[in-house]
């Protein structure tokens, strides 16, 4: 169910010293989506969610997030949005019930009912103490605590880091189960494609500090081709929008972005013998566009 | 909130209930050597000054140490609630441990502490709770800017210890003395208070950085002038502005307003000769007053501050110096200025009791001088003011002592009023008894007959006494001598060890301490074996003398209250040289500050602390507990002596007390805070005199 922007973003800029983490970063997530932020270590994903978040405050440009101010509204936006950071540190005397206990009392629309299901559901114990549960453990923690105010929105910042296959695969099964028909919409950032492409329906694809893709998932396969091509001998090909191109001699293989049959009919004219197209994972998109760092 | 409060005490509540603990175990263990009790306060003022910075360094810094800043803002809470929750949680917690502390101390020392250290460590108390908001308030300041809790505890004290440093006293006398500022001057003109109000503003300052909206993670944004930046930083710099000044006048105030006032003690007093009346002053300058061995006769006698009062023989006269000031006057923009300071000088007046209306008559300005600075000789011809002599009939300056003698001791008039006698001067090199000659003041060698000048090793200013130390040792009797029989190796010329014998005798001679008692003009002396060390106080008669001394000769044990100290004291017959009797009494301190002869030399009295005791010549021993005061006790209350009606009075605190021999008490002043109510006091004496009432 798409909707209007649950977050909208204008050339959001933020520099550390000398280094640019963001750089003009245009967002617009909508409404009901789960939309996957990508980018490598560093690329500024967390720096993003942190203005999103109104924890920092960016040089330039501005940001909407279910309509607040994160800078001004802070906490009414708190009240429908909510938030995993990245490495949660929780107070290690809490137990899970505790913290149960402590949400009920600080966030009116936390719903103890639906709190205790999601315990249950996420296998926590309840006397439990925080420091004493695993790292996955205490992301579902984290999780449990994010998702029984009812959010709105919900903002995970690459909330399978460091997690192993099994657990991640879990943990974010647990995020789709808990929000499944919910019609909240997720926010989410990550370096792990397969995770990303298992649940997201928009992709943003961030490469040093610059927001290089952001485009439904199933439309951005749909134009992102691989191109393989076989000629007599060795020759030099120009094709519109590539991305990435490799020259093997005879054989010399192109992803293009927008792709249409205009591309084949060149290819033709340039006198190949064969030409395949195939479509892309997201993984060779990512890689793609990180390549070659063009804005889309 | 209930949610935010509980968290934060559940994540605290160990530190101030450990330190209430061993606090607590302290005082328990402290209780037995209440003595120390200086100490003790400083324990516990440290203690919790120690706690107030380490919860104002720790409330913010402990979030970024253990990566908790993320957490806290997953919930819909505004960092400025957190913060200000801290502070408040914290800024509680501190004051209940202050508090805490307080409780402990104060029951220390109202049950074993004597009576001026109870004093003491109230007043200070006093300020002791308020003052732990500023350790606290820099340490969280600073804990809201730095990214260590480490380092805003460094900060923390740094700031806290100057600012002690610079304002030259603890924050918490400055608000003592705020709150004793009664009258025309307010704290507002005080220096201190200007530098604290100097402070805050830098604290607001620095607030201001701490705390902005976003947030920890981001310096930067700190010092960002957004609007609600401003709001919720400037509010609470406001509020920490307004605190301050909560502390440092309404509080105050309030203490004011439903304490009593600390009333002021007299600051001098002397009784007159014949014991019948009392001049007296005090230090907020109302001048100085009479009144009589028997309470009445309250009556002002000048305006001026007496420092030193000197009653004449005819106990009519008195001489009296206070302060010399000295009035500079400058050109101001809108006129001159006239101002008064002290100065290192006395100015001295004369006065006629006796008179109709006493009117002081100004003398001259002398400087102020240390040691034994004014005496009466014993014909009351002279007065000895610090270097001058002065003539009582003609109130002319007749000599004075050349410049090294301006700090003399152990001085003493001669009998015929002749010459001083003085052992130590200001030069270190000339330590040797001297006489000087009146009213020349030509210094001289000793000259007393029959003395070789450099045997005297003790020199006391008895008029015609003096004694010396004369420690020896003496051989003992073969009978107590103890032979030891060893052997020692000795190789002999073959290779050969052999143990030779010998032996040797052990403790052959005793020591022997014989004090030396002697007339300085040679008629009398006699020796007193075996008192060792001793303090003396000869009647005026020379009929006896009080020895006095420690019986084990061990300070730390004699000085204990707990330990059942005592003293020994022998009465010396001086006409035969005898020790007649020796009492062993017990005295919780040391020495009694005070011991004078009654007028039929019967019996002394002795003052010691919050206790009159009177021992007569038969041996009886009898003690006098005097009235608790509200007043500052200090050493300085001291006995006046006996006056014409068998009393001893003693000047305690703000009051003025006669002590009967058979332990009765009777409070003939009780001076009130501001001493322009004497006034009031005096008139109603008047009154009911005129009525044919006894006050």
């Amino acid at each position: 169910m798409m909707s209007e922007l649950a977050i909208e973003t204008t050339g959001l800029t933020r520099a550390f010293g000398n280094v640019l983490a963001v750089d003009h970063v245009n967002l617009q997530v909508p409404g009901g989506s789960v939309y996957g932020y990508l980018g490598r270590n560093g690329a500024g994903k967390t720096t993003t969610i942190q203005m999103l978040m109104g924890m920092l405050q960016p040089d330039i440009g501005s940001m909407r997030v279910m309509g607040f101010d994160p800078l001004r509204e802070d906490v009414a936006m708190k009240r429908v949005v909510s938030y995993v950071p990245e490495r949660v540190h929780m107070p290690e005397w809490m137990t899970v019930g505790h913290l149960m206990g402590f949400g009920r009392g600080v966030h009116p629309n936390w719903d103890a009912g639906y709190a205790e299901a999601l315990r249950k559901r996420l296998e926590l114990p309840a006397e439990r103490k925080l420091g004493q549960l695993s790292r996955g453990m205490q992301g579902k923690a984290a999780l449990l605590s994010a998702l029984a105010s009812r959010p709105r929105l919900l903002i995970l910042d690459d909330p399978t880091m460091g997690l192993d296959a099994l657990v991640r695969r879990e943990f974010m099964e647990s995020i789709v189960g808990a929000l499944s028909d919910t019609g909240t919409t997720v926010f989410f950032s990550s370096h792990i494609l397969e995770d990303v492409e298992r649940v997201a329906d928009v992709i943003g694809i961030l490469h040093e500090g610059k927001l290089v893709v952001q485009a439904p998932l199933e439309e951005l396969k749909g134009a992102v081709r691989r191109v393989i091509a076989t000629f007599a001998e060795p020759t030099k090909v120009e094709l519109p929008g590539v991305l990435q191109h490799s020259d093997g001699g005879r054989q010399q293989v192109w992803v293009v972005r927008d792709y249409d049959t205009g591309i084949l009919q060149r290819l033709h004219d340039a006198g190949a013998l064969s030409a395949e197209v195939e479509h892309c994972s997201l993984e060779d998109i990512f890689v793609a566009f990180v390549r070659t760092g063009k804005a889309a | 909130m209930k949610a935010l409060i509980w968290k934060e005490l559940r994540e605290i509540w160990w530190l101030p209930v450990g330190l209430v603990g061993v606090l607590g175990a302290v005082t328990y263990a402290l209780r037995v050597s209440a003595y120390w009790t200086p100490g003790i306060v400083m324990i516990y003022m440290l203690a919790t000054v120690l706690l107030a910075l380490y919860l104002g360094a720790d409330a913010i810094c402990a979030d970024r140490l253990r990566g908790l800043e993320e957490w806290h803002y997953m919930w819909p809470v505004s960092r400025a609630r957190w913060w200000w929750l801290r502070f408040g949680m914290n800024l509680v917690i501190t004051l209940v441990v202050g508090a805490a502390a307080t409780a402990m101390l104060v029951w220390l020392t109202q049950h074993y502490a004597p009576e001026e250290m109870r004093k003491i460590t109230t007043y200070t108390l006093a300020g002791l709770l308020p003052s732990l908001v500023f350790p606290f308030t820099f340490a969280f300041f600073a804990s809201g800017v730095t990214r260590s809790a480490a380092r805003a505890f460094g900060v923390g004290i740094v700031i806290f210890f100057a600012c002690s440093c610079l304002t030259l006293f603890p924050w918490y006398i400055l608000l003592i003395t705020m709150a004793r500022q009664i009258g025309p001057v307010t704290p507002a003109l005080t220096p201190s208070y200007l530098f604290l109000l100097i402070i805050v503003a830098g604290l607001a300052g620095a607030s201001y950085c701490a705390f902005t909206t976003a947030p920890v993670l981001d310096v930067r944004a700190r010092v960002t002038r957004t609007r609600q930046a401003a709001r919720v930083s400037v509010v609470p710099c406001l509020a920490v502005v307004v605190a301050g000044l909560l502390i440092a006048y309404v509080l105050p105030l309030r203490a004011i307003l439903t304490a009593k006032p600390e009333p002021q003690g007299i600051a001098k007093s002397e009784l007159s000769p014949d014991g019948k009346q009392i001049a007296f002053s005090e230090s907020e300058g109302a001048g100085l007053w009479l009144i009589g061995a028997d309470g009445t006769g309250l009556r002002r006698l000048g305006k001026e501050q007496a420092e030193k009062i000197i009653w004449l023989k005819d106990s009519r006269r008195l001489a009296f110096g206070s302060v010399a000031m000295e009035e500079t006057v400058n050109p101001g923009r809108w006129g001159r200025v006239r101002s008064h300071r002290s100065t290192n000088y006395t100015q001295w007046w004369y006065l006629d009791t006796g008179a109709e209306k006493p009117e002081p008559t100004k003398l001259f300005v002398l400087p102020r001088v240390e040691g034994d600075s004014e005496m009466l000789s014993p014909q009351g011809k002279y007065l000895w003011l610090g270097g001058e002599f002065v003539d009582t009939t003609t109130w002319q300056r007749v000599g004075k002592v050349a410049a090294p003698y301006y700090w003399p001791s152990f001085l003493t008039w001669l009998t015929d009023d002749s010459a001083i006698l003085v052992k130590n001067n200001r030069e270190p090199e000339d330590q040797a008894p001297k006489r000087i000659e009146v009213p020349s003041g030509e210094a001289k060698p000793l000259g007393i007959a029959g003395l070789p000048k450099p045997d005297v090793s003790f020199f006391k200013p008895w008029g015609n006494w003096m004694i010396q130390d004369r420690s020896y040792t003496v051989p003992l009797p073969k009978s107590q001598l103890q032979v030891v029989q060893r052997t020692y190796p000795v190789r002999t010329p073959d290779g050969k060890t052999v143990n030779r014998p010998y032996r040797y005798t052990t403790n052959t001679c005793q020591p022997v301490y014989v004090t030396r008692f002697r007339r300085i003009d040679g008629s009398r002396q006699f020796d007193v074996p075996g008192w060792g060390s001793f303090s003396a106080n000869m009647s005026d008669s020379e009929q006896y003398c009080l020895l006095i001394r420690s019986p084990t000769e061990d300070y730390e044990l004699d000085h204990d209250p707990f330990r059942n100290g005592e003293l020994v004291f022998g009465l010396l017959d001086m006409r035969t040289g005898k020790i007649v009797r020796t009492m062993k009494v017990k005295f919780p301190y040391r020495d009694p500050s005070d011991l004078k002869w009654s007028r039929d030399e019967k019996q002394v009295a002795l003052y010691s602390r919050e206790t009159v005791h009177f021992l007569t010549l038969d041996g009886e021993h009898k003690v006098a507990e005097l009235p608790k005061t509200d007043a500052y006790v200090t050493t300085e209350d001291e006995l006046l002596g006996w006056s014409a009606a068998g009393e001893v009075i003693v000047r305690r605190g703000n009051r003025l007390v006669a002590v009967s021999p058979n332990g009765q008490t009777r409070t003939l002043l009780e001076a009130p805070t501001r001493f322009d109510k004497l006034e009031e006091l005096a008139k109603a004496q008047e009154a009911r005199r005129k009525a044919g009432k006894q006050p």
